[in-house]
């Protein structure tokens, strides 16, 4: 009787065998006796020496536009400690990012940075500022940003480092798009009052020191240690305006078994003062993303945000880690004021991600967000996502 | 007239499906394959040589790493999932349900307890291979001729008086003799169980033995091709186990008899080996390989590390036919607890395969567990 899923599934196999398999094998063949490759990594990488990397890059993220793009990256770059970084990434005119960075080892610690970064994006999430923002309010808004910088980084022991950055940031507002109604229909309709600042232009300078003390240690060592990092830095805009941000991440790795099965705690908090004027609401910190798995970037808006993360990592395959988090926060007025334990919502996810000790990678999530517990903790926001993790 | 056939077809097929078992053949037991046998193989020019010569051996397949790796991982499963092969009862038995002597494999009496009778001759060694130690060797007795091309590990190619062709394999840095000393165990294993496997020993020798051919080159794994001087056979020799008195340790292996054709592939046959009839994933020797790599952590026992050779009726000339095709086990550096650079990798050698989607989900459901 074997016939019968041998005729049911010929299809499939002719597909995989005649149009996947043996083109592909006939290519990677070819290439391996050419030597274009001699390994899946250096499929990649080509160049004197190897120096120049190149990356497809795709992402997926459910509620906001895709992307496809590229990373390249080139060693030695005019000189034998410099390396330069290309991204880009778009999904047509909802989204174009590109940005650049060259990096300079001036000694084993210490390293400078020049950075530029274009986006427009039209499909930017707003739910509303502070605790009590709601679905039911959701619009997109579009922005583009031009940011450059120069910046210094020495690393310190551990995972530990010190950075300081200095640049100016072009903000601008574009229209929204892609599905639900746009911010300014919103506004229009009076269901939201416009955010601060929303559709005034501003140019920005800005400053950055973060530092990170951090006893955990680089693969393959056991992943247990304790990390603290701080951040903050003023920014000035013409017309009297001026910010200050500031925040910090305090939190505890336990590894179990000294094999990477790493139960890790975190506290973070974030905040954005006014020195002068009123701060635009793009300015604000904001949870969702990494910070609240559960949500898209943005989801949550406010003067000062708070998050508590409770996550669990173990390792799955070669260079590859499963990972589940379970996240309490939201977003405040300054100095967290409205803060209370029933405005919380909880975030919990569950995915992949690719183990390199750098902050770019694969990525595959899972998650769901809900209300507040005043609200009765309901399901709100379904996060799926995949695909490349970009720098920070 | 229509009851009548239904009744007689039904009696027929219900007869045939009644049939008794074939007798027991009346002839000796299968017990020498005829793949050992002398076969002819077409002629054709001889690509590598430069004197218009002709071959008449099978020609030499060169296996792919990298696709050897994702094909075996992916896409040749997912081919034989949607072809939903079944696997039979292997099909190079005789009647008494064993497998007979072969080009592949050979049941003799040979043991690691006959071995260790003359201690020797490790594995497939004969005692008069084996390499005298040290202090018995002659300044610039042992001829370098050849530098050791790609691969993980540094070597080159000796030429020995009076005993012929080895291939000297340095230990890995900072692992000093665990590489060696696992080629001769794996080796002698193999051997012993019945498989066939180069003469591996392990040797102690200092530099002035050795006398190095001038202008020698060796290609690395990126295809450039690089001098194999006096400085390059000193990294070598600074790579490997270091003993006292300036003597180093290395893995000496023996030059394989006859005419190298590559690797044997674990599924199809060699179509130009007319003795290669079976299937070789239908091969009980290649099943029973499986085995006896888990038993001894053979994580490496990938094509690459097998190699038919054609051993020609003429030895003066290794390229004529008739002739016959031997499969040999080769290069068991990777049993007994062998490492690579990568921790992850290294810690599920022997349990799981490169990409192995049944541990990816087993880990994820149980937490890393």
């Amino acid at each position: 009787m074997l016939w019968i899923p041998r005729v049911l599934l010929s299809p499939l196999y002719v597909a995989n065998e005649y149009v996947v398999r043996r083109p592909l094998g006939a290519f990677v063949i070819h290439a391996e006796r050419d030597r274009w490759s001699d390994s899946v990594a250096q499929l990649f990488t080509f160049g004197e020496g190897g120096h120049n990397l190149l990356v497809p890059t795709a992402s997926f993220d459910l509620g906001l536009a895709p992307s496809v793009g590229v990373y390249y990256a080139l060693g030695e770059a005019g000189a034998a400690d410099n390396r330069l970084a290309v991204q880009l990434a778009t999904w047509g005119l909802r989204s174009i990012r590109a940005s650049a960075a060259d990096t300079y080892a001036i000694d084993e610690p210490d390293q400078l940075q020049a950075r530029l970064e274009l986006e427009r994006v039209r499909d930017h999430l707003f739910v509303g500022v502070g605790p009590d923002a709601t679905r039911g309010v959701k619009s997109r808004y579009g922005v583009e940003r031009v940011e450059g910088s120069i910046g210094y980084r020495r690393r310190l022991t551990g995972a530990g480092w010190l950075a300081a950055e200095s640049g100016v940031r072009r903000i601008g507002f574009v229209d929204g798009c892609c599905g639900d109604p746009t911010l300014d229909e919103r506004i229009a309709r009076g269901e939201v009052m416009a955010p601060p600042g929303y559709r005034g232009d501003y140019t920005a300078g800005f400053g950055r020191v973060a530092v990170q003390l951090d006893t955990r240690r680089a693969r393959p060592a056991p992943g247990s240690g304790v990390y603290l990092r701080l951040t903050g830095g003023p920014s000035v805009a013409p017309r009297d305006r001026a910010w200050i941000h500031y925040g910090g991440v305090a939190g505890g790795a336990l590894d179990l078994t000294g094999h990477r099965r790493t139960v890790e705690l975190q506290l973070a908090v974030d905040f954005v003062d006014a020195m002068a004027g009123a701060v635009p609401f793009t300015e604000y910190p904001t949870l969702g993303g990494e910070s609240m798995p559960g949500f898209v970037a943005g989801w949550m808006t406010g003067r000062s945000t708070t998050a508590a993360q409770l996550g669990y990592t173990w390792p799955v395959w070669l260079g590859l880690d499963a990972r589940t988090r379970f996240t309490l926060g939201n977003a405040w007025d300054s100095h967290l004021a409205g803060f209370s334990p029933r405005e919380l919502r909880m975030s919990g996810d569950v995915g992949f991600t690719t183990t390199d000790d750098g902050d770019r990678g694969l990525e595959i999530l899972v998650g769901v967000g809900t209300e507040t517990f005043e609200r009765g903790a309901h399901v709100t926001s379904l996060r799926v996502t995949v695909g490349w993790r970009p720098s920070s | 007239m229509i009851r009548f056939t239904v009744t007689v077809t039904v009696i027929v097929i219900a007869g045939a499906a009644c049939a008794s078992p074939r007798p027991f053949p009346l002839r000796e037991p299968f017990l020498v394959d005829t793949d050992l046998h002398p076969v002819s193989v077409p002629c054709r020019p001889d690509p590598h040589a430069k004197d218009h010569r002709w071959i008449c051996a099978p020609r030499e397949y060169v296996s792919p790493f990298v696709w050897d790796q994702l094909d075996n991982l992916l896409f040749a499963r997912v081919s034989r999932g949607l072809a939903v092969e079944v696997s039979g009862e292997s099909r190079d038995v005789n009647s008494f349900d064993e497998v007979p002597d072969s080009a592949w494999f050979t049941n003799q009496p040979r043991t690691i307890i006959d071995d260790a009778a003359d201690p020797g001759a490790p594995g497939a060694c004969k005692p008069d291979e084996l390499l005298p130690p040290e202090d018995q060797v002659d300044d610039d007795a042992w001829v370098i001729d050849h530098g050791k091309d790609n691969g993980s590990t540094l070597g080159f190619r000796i030429k020995v008086p009076g005993k012929g062709t080895y291939l000297m394999k340095a230990d890995d840095e900072g692992k000093p003799e665990r590489a060696s000393a696992a080629s001769v165990i794996g080796a002698a294993f193999y051997h012993a169980i019945g498989y066939y496997t180069s003469c591996e020993q392990i040797v102690v020798l200092r530099k002035a033995q050795l006398k190095l051919t001038g202008g020698l080159k060796v290609v690395d794994n990126d295809g450039i091709s690089h001098p194999f001087d006096d400085k390059a056979l000193d990294k070598v020799l600074a790579t490997t186990t270091q003993l006292p008195g300036h003597l180093v340790r290395m893995q000496a292996s023996k030059w394989l008899p006859g005419l190298p054709i590559g690797p044997f592939r674990y599924v199809g046959t060699r179509p130009d080996d007319p003795n290669d009839v079976i299937d070789h994933a239908d091969r009980r020797e290649l099943r029973g390989s499986r085995i006896l790599s888990a038993w001894l952590d053979h994580w490496d026992a990938r094509e690459q590390n097998s190699m038919d050779v054609w051993l020609a009726s003429d030895p003066s000339d290794k390229r004529s036919s008739p002739g016959y095709v031997v499969h040999y086990i080769i290069d068991t550096s990777d049993t007994l607890g062998g490492v690579v650079s990568v921790d992850d990798m290294s810690r599920r050698l022997g349990h799981s395969y490169d990409f192995d989607v049944a541990e990816i989900f087993r880990s994820l459901g149980t937490f890393g567990a």
